[in-house]
């Protein structure tokens, strides 16, 4: 069990490493056998491999997070962080995040889910769609992404 | 989306109930069998009497909890949003305290009691609330004047 201080140092480690492209000291702060999921509701990534491909793919296309204030468990396993996160490639888009991470008896982290949905999403800078002209633009974007990385992928 | 939309309106209208001391009103966002965990890690409650004894509490320590934006997750259930509160230290610091999870002030007249947290709402059919979990550990509380 982390003291919580470790905990939320972890969640902006996580982040600060993301935003420095670095793929490997990203994937050490996780177990070999991760569930990792981005966004829930779509099919977790499990183990270090397949998270290896997303984390690479998301650092291609730019990622930037922000984290906001982290707060625990009472029971020392978990971490949850709100969090800007930004891609600026093959189109800027901004995903408005809760992040919970869980970690193992090894403090290394075994299970990480990002809540985010359609509607936290936002495309480019201009000004905010709504309705069905706001599902459109996310979701073809999103697909462009996926297409941008040349392989099937959870988002 | 619409679905997305309609679970944020619930966080909010759960928050705003919450002010509003109306236990009753919370109490008719949720279904009919129930859990929460309010500290995540600590307290696994089931039942809607118990989650109604739990609101009381807060309402009697006159809370006001903030609420920042929420988000929906893709998996049609759970909503989430961060959240700062504060309450008076009576009725719920002495408990707080015996569990080690704050210090006892040494007059607790006037005295508070702040916290951040993340709530986490799960719905379930009709859109009514299955599970209430909020995660907050000792570093996000404070007795503050």
């Amino acid at each position: 069990m982390a003291d919580e201080a470790t905990l939320k140092h972890l969640a902006l480690e996580y982040a600060r490493r993301m935003n420095d492209g670095d793929v490997e000291a990203v994937l050490e702060l996780f177990s070999d056998d991760i569930v990792f999921e981005d966004p829930v509701g779509a099919p977790p990534l499990i183990g270090k491999e397949a998270l290896r491909g997303h984390i690479a793919w998301s650092i291609e296309c730019q990622v930037h997070e922000e984290p906001g204030r982290p707060v625990v468990s009472m029971d020392g396993r978990s971490v949850a962080v709100p969090t800007t996160v930004t891609v600026y490639a093959p189109t800027k888009l901004t995903f408005q995040i809760v992040g919970i991470i869980e970690l193992g008896d090894d403090d290394l982290v075994r299970h990480a889910r990002a809540y985010w949905g359609i509607t936290d999403t936002k495309v480019g800078d201009g000004p905010e769609l709504s309705g069905v002209a706001h599902f459109m633009a996310v979701t073809q974007n999103l697909a462009k992404m996926v297409q941008a990385k040349g392989s099937p992928s959870p988002t | 989306m619409i679905d997305e939309r309609s679970r944020k309106k619930l966080m909010v209208e759960h928050s705003r109930l919450l002010n509003a001391a109306d236990v009753d009103g919370l109490l008719g966002l949720y279904a009919d069998e129930v859990t929460f965990e309010d500290p995540v890690g600590a307290d696994q409650r089931s039942g809607r009497d118990a989650l109604r004894a739990h609101f009381e509490e807060f309402v009697r320590a006159g809370v006001r909890e903030t609420l920042g934006d929420p988000v929906a997750g893709q998996d049609g259930k759970h909503v989430l949003a961060p959240a700062s509160a504060v309450m008076d230290y009576l009725p719920k610091g002495p408990g707080f305290a015996e569990r080690g999870w704050i210090t006892a002030p040494d007059d607790p007249t006037g005295k508070r009691i702040t916290w951040n947290y993340v709530l986490m709402l799960r719905t379930g059919k009709g859109g009514a609330i299955t599970e209430l979990k909020a995660l907050w550990g000792r570093s996000d509380l404070a007795v503050t004047d």
